[in-house]
């Protein structure tokens, strides 16, 4: 089985699965700190929208689902911000909106949609260059955010009006923010698909976050957890020859309960 | 003394539904105001406009000049899980001043310590504010409210969970900081209302404003005031002279 890993292929596989487990491991921790989880699945059912549109006019689905991924998250933002609709109600809308338009959209298009699988479930074996770069930059400007802005990040997400009143652009640095979870979020759908890809930026930093309590060392462990899972379900997807997604998600929760075993069974002092 | 807050006419509230209505208020350098009325009676809500965190339905707060503003939410406004620990949260009362990339400097470590060192929290240092009881939060959240040394520091009720050995502590610090800065406190804790507090405002949906100390236990009646405040305790006995209503032109 060793022998896969000099298939280039395998080795686009494996850098892709870093690339997206720095992402997510960042991203993630965000989401699940904040408790943006329910927002982050409004936004990822939405883009579908943008992948409909993409096979639509005959584009990579990826960036038509981008573009819808932002506009539904600062959509969503905007909504909760300016009118007295709930926001989880908003949310509602936005996520069923973009799906219904992603279903109009593909049965417009002539012919069969032939990869339309690839995104729902996902498949990192399949990964286009032209994919590979886009993560490799969204990564970088991840990276460079939240260097940047870590202590606003943390203290915004923390305590939002607290933040307000110390004069901090709370709402210019959660728009940005938002628009990067939606990014991250449509990324990764080739990775492990729409109905997946919530847990890639959800069950690595739970797993993490039975192992720490702080903002910084969640990120770093979600990105080595995220890593692990993402091999492991790659071998898996690899030997089974099924969806990536489903294995690699497996895969992560298998660890999760590893984990919290090991917590619960630890001794106390 | 200088004006440094004028309140202006302020309708506020949630959801279209009117909470506090044509409020009109100063508030000079120095002051050490007491906001004091029922549940539901709009405190919280005045603080929120004075902050700029609700914008109200009309009327405006006029700033005389630029100040800091301390600022001590209500405990049950935030995530107690969050990873984050003691220090880091009372050094976030600085970010108003922080640039960015810039890491916090040893002073401002050094006064993050000297309040933590004031407020008895050596042994939490560097747990997260999830461990901490509603009491210790409290008091993390007080160093962080006071680390800038605003010109004005606005607490809700900053005694709801700071136990009562701390709570004298806590009346002291406030003293010794309004010696050179601005204070609004909202409060129902009656034990408050000391000599310390130079004017008090009841708040019930309109309000009342009673520079000096002195109150009729009959306007705190119809303002469904916490009474005992007058009635009971060693507190001074405070009587009204002249006061303005709202409105009364």
């Amino acid at each position: 089985m060793l022998e896969i890993f000099t298939y280039p292929f395998f080795v686009n596989a494996m850098i892709t699965a870093l690339l997206a487990s720095i992402t997510c491991g960042i991203v993630g921790t965000y989401i699940v700190t904040k408790r943006i989880v329910f927002i982050s699945g409004g936004i990822t059912h939405a883009s579908f929208g943008g992948i409909g549109l993409g096979y639509f006019l005959g584009i990579n689905p990826i960036i038509t689902a981008s573009i819808f991924g932002v506009l539904s998250a600062v959509g969503i933002k905007t909504v909760a911000l300016k009118t007295e609709v709930r926001e989880d109600s908003t949310i509602g809308i936005f996520w069923a909106f973009g799906m219904a338009l992603g279903i109009i959209f593909i049965y417009l298009t002539p012919g069969y949609a032939p990869d339309l699988m690839t995104y729902l479930f996902g498949n990192i074996l399949t990964v286009s260059r032209a994919d590979m770069i886009y993560l490799a930059i969204l990564t970088l400007i991840v990276i460079i955010f939240f260097i940047m802005m870590f202590k606003e990040i943390l203290f915004i997400a923390f305590d939002e009006n607290f933040a307000r009143t110390q004069n901090v652009k709370v709402d210019l640095i959660n728009y940005f923010l938002i628009s990067i979870v939606a990014l991250s979020i449509v990324v990764n759908i080739r990775i492990v698909g729409i109905i997946l890809v919530i847990s890639m930026l959800t069950i690595p930093q739970a797993t993490a976050g039975l192992l720490t309590n702080n903002f910084k060392k969640m990120i770093y462990l979600s990105i080595v957890i995220g890593f692990i899972s993402s091999i492991c379900g790659l071998l898996i997807s690899y030997d089974l020859n099924i969806p990536s997604g489903a294995s690699i998600i497996f895969s992560s929760v298998i660890i999760f309960l590893i984990v919290k075993l090991y917590k619960y069974f630890e001794p106390r002092n | 003394m200088e004006k440094i807050l004028e309140i202006r006419n302020i309708t506020a509230g949630y959801d279209k539904e009117v909470i506090i209505k044509d409020i009109n208020l100063d508030i000079y350098e120095n002051d050490f105001l007491a906001i004091i009325g029922p549940n539901g009676g709009g405190k919280s809500t005045l603080l929120k406009v004075i902050l700029g965190l609700l914008k109200p339905y009309s009327g405006e707060i006029i700033f005389k000049k630029k100040i800091n503003i301390g600022y001590l939410p209500q405990l049950h406004s935030n995530d107690r899980q969050f990873p984050i620990s003691v220090k880091e949260t009372i050094l976030s009362g600085l970010m108003s001043r922080r640039k960015v990339l810039k890491k916090f400097s040893r002073e401002d470590h050094d006064a993050a310590d000297e309040l933590i060192h004031k407020f008895h929290l050596e042994n939490y240092t560097d747990l997260p504010v999830g461990d901490l009881s509603g009491g210790q939060v409290q008091r993390v959240f007080l160093c962080r409210a006071m680390i800038s040394r605003p010109e004005l520091l606005i607490l809700d009720e900053p005694n709801s969970f700071v136990d009562q050995g701390f709570s004298v502590d806590l009346y002291k610090i406030l003293l010794e900081m309004n010696k050179d800065i601005t204070i609004i406190m909202v409060s129902h804790d009656t034990g408050v209302i000391t000599s310390y507090i130079k004017n008090i405002a009841c708040i019930n949906r309109t309000l009342h404003y009673h520079s000096g100390s002195e109150i009729s236990e009959d306007l705190l009646d119809q303002y469904q005031c916490p009474v005992e405040l007058i009635t009971h305790g060693k507190l001074p006995h405070r009587v009204l002279k002249d006061h303005i209503h709202n409105g009364d032109k």
